[in-house]
């Protein structure tokens, strides 16, 4: 079996990758400490997490939303709720608003049931948009268009802050690589591939979308609950479009399908963004030029790019793993 | 002996268009049943209904006596009457082993699972079973770079993860070159030597006349004839209707 022995060489190279990215980032404010730098770095985190929280329901499950900013807004409002009206620490708001992810992500699951592809993906455009509006309705308890001031720093160290957000960043990609690896991943995949065919295999493809639209809630909630806690505010601008887009984008960029992929795509999409704060309003033109120029020459994203090129394979399920033990025992014919 | 699937009285309208009308049908277990007719004739839709893919406008399906017409079609599936599709329907992106291997997590290949089990016996020996491994190579092919005729095998392996007491295989031989129509019947008859019940919707004459020991025919959505392969050749409905004048050559 030439064809696993190979394979399980590339799952060392993948690690090897992650775990160098991974330490260079923890080393960074050894380097610089400049709060500007490690900022952006704490926003890219966060827009990773928030990335690959699409990811798990679009790019593996095959959902495509472009309302995620649904998640992130209305677990920016909870945790911001429990902070600021029961004074409960950002250790448990963050959290708690990744819980009030998954409700949220549960009862937008009913209409994806009956909406497929396209159809869902123009109907979540509305969804933020909603929650939005009821928060509008009810300024005196949702501060309206200003929002909600005054919430809890997570600390008055720039540092620790962004170790904090680097952490979660890890953990969070970390967990949903496995979940996309794991067992319920190979079902997600197979329902993004071709629902009927996982029906009628006895799937219960219902189930399954409902797992994955919690999965992606929480995760989308924790990064909400955590931006809401380095801006110390929430707005009803969290629920805008431009947070959904940024979602898709870091994850397109990195390689849809793919989790890790929204790490690289979000910290481009960060760097890319700041970088061009000085052109004022063309900031958006110039973004979306070097977009189409990154869509048209490498469609398949940063990670896969790099993966084909060392012929890596990405996302393989880990049920697998015991084929390669087999063939080094030598059990198999 | 009591039929293991049966549909009663089926009808399915789709506007104006009446797909199936008045349908029934009895399926003796362990048999092999050919079901022909023209295209359109609604020989699909009936396999939709069957699996719960379409709910019909009335009748009903008995599977082993139970009453089936309003389950989903995964609890259908995990009943053990499995299907493939007229086009084949890989998981294109999944390699051939995740492919089959997904079969595993259905309700009904989870509770026959030994405690313990290796996820990927039953996967690599459904594989074996329709002649797709050997070559080992294959399993790693994703199902959107393997052949057409590979993936409508691909299609059957999955199905026998779950260990199906009924197949209902939609034009298992169309687009097949001769040597992999071969491989299909020979296949599919040791399925047959298996015990597995299997229906076979197919316009490949030929090779149907030699596998089925009974054949159904529709014509716009009603059964215009019903026997052996010899009577349905030999039945002038069915050649003015389908076979064409030439039906009894089939039988060679």
């Amino acid at each position: 079996m030439e064809a696993v022995s190979k394979r399980q060489e590339e799952k060392i190279s993948v690690r090897t990758i992650i775990l160098t990215l991974s330490i260079l980032l923890l080393l960074l404010p050894v380097f610089s400490r400049d709060y500007y730098l490690l900022q952006i770095f704490v926003f890219a985190n966060i827009y990773a997490i928030f990335g690959a929280s699409w990811d798990i329901l679009a790019g593996v499950t095959g959902i495509f939303s472009f309302g995620q900013a649904l998640f992130f807004g209305a677990a920016a409002y909870m945790s911001a709720a429990l902070n600021l009206s029961f004074g409960i620490p950002p250790v448990l708001t963050i959290p708690l608003g990744g819980v009030f992810g998954v409700a949220v992500g549960l009862a937008v699951a009913v209409p994806s049931l009956r909406l497929k592809g396209p159809y869902f993906a123009i109907t979540s455009l509305i969804f933020p948009g909603i929650l939005a509006g009821i928060i509008y309705m009810y300024p005196t308890i949702t501060g309206g268009e200003a929002g909600k001031y005054g919430l809890t720093s997570i600390s008055n160290d720039i540092v620790i802050i962004y170790y904090a957000s680097l952490l979660l960043m890890l953990a969070a990609i970390f967990i949903l690589l496995r979940i996309a690896n794991s067992n319920i991943g190979l079902i997600f995949r197979s329902i993004r591939d071709d629902e009927d065919t996982a029906e009628a295999t006895g799937i219960n493809t219902t189930k399954y979308k409902f797992i994955s639209f919690a999965i992606s809630g929480f995760f989308a909630g924790i990064a909400g609950g955590f931006n809401a806690h380095i801006i110390k505010s929430v707005a009803p601008d969290s629920f805008s479009i431009f947070y959904s887009f940024n979602a898709i984008l870091g994850a397109s960029l990195g390689g849809v399908g793919t989790i890790f992929g929204s790490v690289p795509g979000a910290y481009l999409l960060s760097f890319l963004g700041e970088s061009l704060r000085g052109f004022g309003q063309f900031r958006v033109l110039i973004l979306a030029v070097v977009m189409i120029l990154v869509f048209r020459y490498l469609p398949e994203g940063i990670i896969r790019r790099i993966t084909r090129h060392y012929n890596i394979r990405f996302g393989l399920w880990s049920g697998l793993k015991r084929l390669r033990r087999k063939s080094e025992h030598g059990t198999n014919s | 002996m009591e039929p293991i699937l049966e549909v009663r009285n089926l009808s399915k309208h789709f506007g104006g268009i009446t797909a199936v009308n008045n349908f029934s049908l009895q399926i003796t277990e362990g048999k092999i049943l050919g079901l022909i007719g023209p295209n359109g004739a609604g020989k699909t839709t009936l396999f939709n209904i069957i699996t719960g893919f379409t709910k019909p406008n009335s009748g009903t399906v008995l599977f082993e006596g139970r009453n089936i017409t309003k389950l989903k079609p995964h609890k259908i599936a995990n009943m053990g009457l499995a299907r493939t599709f007229q086009q084949a329907r890989p998981f294109r992106r999944m390699l051939a082993i995740e492919n089959v291997a997904v079969a595993n997590f259905s309700g009904r290949a989870m509770r026959r699972r030994d405690r313990g089990g290796d996820v990927l016996s039953k996967p690599l020996e459904a594989l074996r079973r329709v002649n797709l491994v050997p070559p080992e190579d294959n399993l790693f092919k994703l199902g959107g770079e393997m052949s057409h005729g590979q993936t409508k095998r691909l299609d059957i392996a999955r199905a026998l993860v779950l260990e199906p007491k009924v197949l209902l295989l939609d034009e298992p031989f169309s687009g097949l070159g001769v040597i992999e129509m071969t491989i299909m019947s020979s296949v599919i008859q040791k399925l047959h030597e298996e015990g597995i019940t299997v229906v076979i919707i197919e316009h490949k004459m030929r090779e149907l006349m030699k596998l089925a020991e009974k054949l159904v025919v529709m014509n716009f959505g009603e059964k215009i004839a019903e026997g052996s392969p010899r009577e349905i050749a030999e039945n002038a409905r069915v050649c003015e209707a389908y076979l064409g004048k030439e039906g009894s050559s089939l039988i060679a």
